[in-house]
C-alpha cells in the first residue's frame, strides 16, 4: 500500500558545458539545469583565465602596464589601450594634439570593425554558416596588417600610449586604409546578402534571447546589448571622450525588440558607420606633427630627437626605466569599446605605479545576464545567446 | 534639467544628514558629475534606495562597484581597523548622461548590505569584491568566490597579499596528478620602489574627474 502513495519524483538534469567547448568562445564553464532539452538555470563558472591583471598592474609603472590592456579583450586591443591612456591623461591633465586624436579615432574604429567581424561571423559559425567566417577572417587579416604597419605587432599593438601614439602615420598608410575601407564596404554587403534574409539564420535568431529595456538597465548591460533593447546610448556621443565624435554626424543604430537578430543588424550597421567615421578622419586629419605640445616629462621624444639631443636621450632613458609619476587622485574613465562600456577606475598616489587600477569589462555584465537570457530556451539556443553576447574571456576573467 | 540634480539631492537629505555627507559636484563643460563621500554606513542603505526608486534622480544603472584597499594610503596608527577599504559605486543616468559616484569608507571586517535586491548587476560585482578583498555583503543570495580557483583561501587584491601568492600548481610526474605546493622562487621578487626625483604636476592635485 505504501508504494502506491509514493509519487514519482522528477529531478532536473544537470549538464556541465565546457570549459573546453568550441561554442563557448574560450574557457567558459556552465552548469546547466535542464528540463528535457529546455534550460532552467545556467550558472556560469568563470575565472579559468584569471591572470590577476589588476594585481600585476599595481607592480608595474604606467608604460609597462599598458600592454596588459591589449591582452584583456584580445580582439579589441586598441580600445582598451585608449581607455588606460585617457585615464592617465585625465589625471595628468595633458592636452594632446589634434592629429593624435584623429589617429586614435581611426584605430579605434578599425578595432571596432575587427571586433564586429569576428563577433558576427563566429556567431554565424556557431549557428551553422561557415562561409561568412572565412570571408571575414580574410578581411580581418588585412586590417591587422594595418596594425602591424603602425606598431609592428598584428594583435597586441601597444600603439596608443599616454600622451600620444607610438609612431606617426604616413600618407601611404592613410591611402591604404582608404582602399581597404572601400573594399570592406563591398564585403559587408556580401555578408549581409548571405545572412540578412537567410531563412535558417532568421529562424535561429529571431525571438531568441530577448532582453527587455528594464532588464538591460538593471543588469548593467552596455554597448550593443543595451542598444539592441532600444536605448540610444553610445559613449561616443553621450559621454564623448573625444571631440571628433561630436562634430561628426554618424548614426547610432538602435534595436526595437532586443532579440539576437536585432543585435546582428546593429553590429552590421556599426561596421558601416565605422567605415564612414574612418573615411571622415582620413579626409580631415590635420597635417601637423604628433610631437606638438610635447611634454617630455611624460611623453617620450621621437626616435630622431633621441639620437640628436642629449636631453631627449635622458628623457627617453628615464621614461623607460622608472617612468613618470602621477599626483594623488582618482578617476573613472570609460570608452565605448566594441563590446560595450570599457572603464578604468584609476587611483594614484604620487608614485610611478598605479595604486589601484580597476578594470570594468563589459563582457562580465553580459555573461552575468546569461542566466535570464537563456532560461526557457533550448540548449541549441544557448550557443546563439553566447554568440550574440560577444564574449571574450580575456576581459571577463582579467 | 541637468543642473537640478545636486540641489535635489541636497533637498532630499536634510541638514542633519548632510553633515555626514560631502557632496562635490563639478560642472565640467557638458558633463555633470557627482561624487558623494560617505564616511559611515548609517545612511548608505537609505541613499541606495533613494537612488534606485527616485524618479527625480533616475540613476537607473549600476555600472560598477570597485574596492580600494587603503592600507598603504592612509598613514594612521590603527589603519588596520579604521577606514581600511573604500567601496566605490558608480551609477549612470542614461537620460541625462551623467555619472554619480558614491564612495563608502568602511573598516576592516565591517559588513555591507548587498545591492542585489535593487540592482541585479551588483550580484557578480559583490561576489568579485568578496573574492578579491574579503568584504562580506549581507543578504547576498549567492556569495561564492568567482574569479579565483576552486578551493582558494586568500583574498589576492589585499595590499598585504604578496604578488607571488603562497601556493603554486604543478603537474607531478611521479604521482601523475596536479598538486599544490608552496611557492619556490629561484630569487626573491625584486621590487624597486623609487620615488621620482622629477618635478611633480602640482597644478591638479586631488583630482576627482569622471568621464
Amino acid at each position: 500500500m505504501d508504494s502506491i502513495k509514493k509519487f514519482k519524483t522528477l529531478r532536473n538534469f544537470l549538464l556541465n558545458f565546457g570549459p573546453q567547448h568550441p561554442a563557448a568562445h574560450g574557457v567558459l564553464r556552465l552548469i546547466l539545469e535542464l528540463d528535457g532539452e529546455v534550460i532552467k538555470r545556467a550558472d556560469p563558472h568563470i575565472g579559468l583565465l584569471h591572470r590577476g591583471t589588476e594585481k600585476l598592474l599595481e607592480y608595474k609603472n604606467f608604460i609597462q602596464g599598458l600592454p596588459y590592456f591589449d591582452r584583456l579583450d584580445y580582439v579589441s586591443m586598441m580600445a582598451q589601450e585608449l581607455t588606460f591612456s585617457l585615464a592617465i591623461e585625465t589625471l595628468l591633465g595633458i592636452k594632446i594634439s589634434d592629429r593624435i586624436n584623429f589617429i586614435r579615432t581611426i584605430f579605434l574604429e578599425i578595432t571596432r570593425i575587427l571586433n564586429h567581424l569576428l563577433a558576427l561571423t563566429t556567431h554565424a559559425l556557431d549557428v551553422g554558416a561557415m562561409t561568412p567566417f572565412l570571408w571575414a577572417f580574410e578581411r580581418r587579416e588585412k586590417l591587422m596588417e594595418l596594425y602591424e604597419r603602425v606598431s609592428g605587432a598584428r594583435l597586441h599593438a601597444n600603439f596608443i600610449r599616454p600622451g600620444g601614439v607610438t609612431y606617426d602615420l604616413s600618407e601611404e598608410i592613410l591611402a591604404d586604409i582608404w582602399i581597404i575601407m572601400e573594399d570592406l564596404l563591398y564585403n559587408i554587403e556580401q555578408l549581409e546578402t548571405i545572412l540578412h534574409s537567410n531563412r535558417i539564420w532568421k529562424q535561429r535568431l529571431i525571438d531568441i534571447g530577448i532582453v527587455s529595456s528594464s532588464m538591460a538597465l538593471n543588469w548593467g548591460f552596455s554597448g550593443v546589448m543595451l542598444r539592441g533593447s532600444g536605448f540610444n546610448w553610445d559613449l561616443r556621443k553621450n559621454n564623448s571622450f573625444n571631440n571628433i565624435y561630436e562634430e561628426l554626424n554618424f548614426k547610432i543604430p538602435v534595436g526595437s525588440k532586443g532579440d539576437c537578430y536585432d543585435r546582428f543588424l546593429i553590429r552590421v550597421e556599426e561596421i558601416k558607420q565605422s567605415i564612414k567615421i574612418i573615411e571622415y578622419c582620413i579626409n580631415n586629419i590635420p597635417k601637423e606633427s604628433i610631437h606638438l605640445n610635447l611634454d617630455n616629462k611624460t611623453v617620450f621624444p621621437s626616435r630622431h630627437m633621441m639620437k640628436e639631443s642629449m636631453e631627449s636621450l635622458i628623457h627617453h632613458f628615464k621614461l623607460f626605466s622608472e617612468g613618470f609619476s602621477i599626483p594623488e587622485g582618482e578617476t573613472y574613465f570609460a570608452v565605448e569599446a566594441p563590446k560595450g562600456e570599457f572603464g578604468v577606475y584609476l587611483v594614484t598616489n604620487n608614485s610611478s605605479k598605479p595604486y589601484r587600477c580597476r578594470i570594468r569589462a563589459p563582457g562580465f555584465f553580459h555573461l552575468q545576464g546569461l542566466d535570464f537570457m537563456a532560461s526557457n530556451h533550448m540548449i541549441a539556443d544557448l550557443v546563439t545567446i553566447i554568440g550574440t553576447q560577444d564574449i571574450v574571456f580575456g576581459e571577463i576573467d582579467r | 534639467m541637468r543642473f537640478l540634480f545636486p540641489i535635489s539631492i541636497c533637498r532630499i537629505f536634510n541638514k542633519k544628514i548632510i553633515d555626514n555627507l560631502l557632496i562635490n559636484y563639478n560642472f565640467n563643460q557638458k558633463k555633470v558629475d557627482y561624487i558623494i563621500n560617505l564616511t559611515s554606513i548609517q545612511y548608505f542603505w537609505f541613499l541606495m534606495i533613494l537612488i534606485n526608486k527616485s524618479l527625480l534622480l533616475n540613476f537607473n544603472q549600476l555600472n560598477d562597484i570597485t574596492c580600494v584597499d587603503n592600507l598603504n594610503l592612509v598613514k594612521n596608527n590603527q589603519n588596520d581597523i579604521k577606514n581600511r577599504f573604500s567601496l566605490i559605486y558608480i551609477f549612470t543616468n542614461l537620460s541625462y548622461s551623467s555619472r554619480l559616484i558614491i564612495r563608502l569608507t568602511i573598516n576592516n571586517n565591517q559588513e555591507v548590505p548587498s545591492l542585489t535586491n535593487l540592482f541585479n548587476s551588483a550580484n557578480w560585482l559583490e561576489r568579485e569584491i568578496y573574492d578579491l578583498f574579503g568584504i562580506i555583503f549581507t543578504n547576498h543570495p549567492d556569495l561564492r568566490r568567482i574569479l579565483t580557483d576552486y578551493g582558494f583561501t586568500n583574498h589576492p587584491l589585499l595590499k598585504d597579499f604578496p604578488l607571488t601568492g603562497y601556493l603554486e600548481l604543478r603537474y607531478n610526474e611521479e604521482l601523475k596528478c596536479v598538486e599544490y605546493q608552496p611557492v619556490k622562487l629561484m630569487q626573491e621578487y625584486r621590487f624597486f620602489d623609487f620615488e621620482s626625483p622629477w618635478n611633480q604636476y602640482l597644478l591638479n592635485t586631488n583630482i576627482n574627474k569622471i568621464n
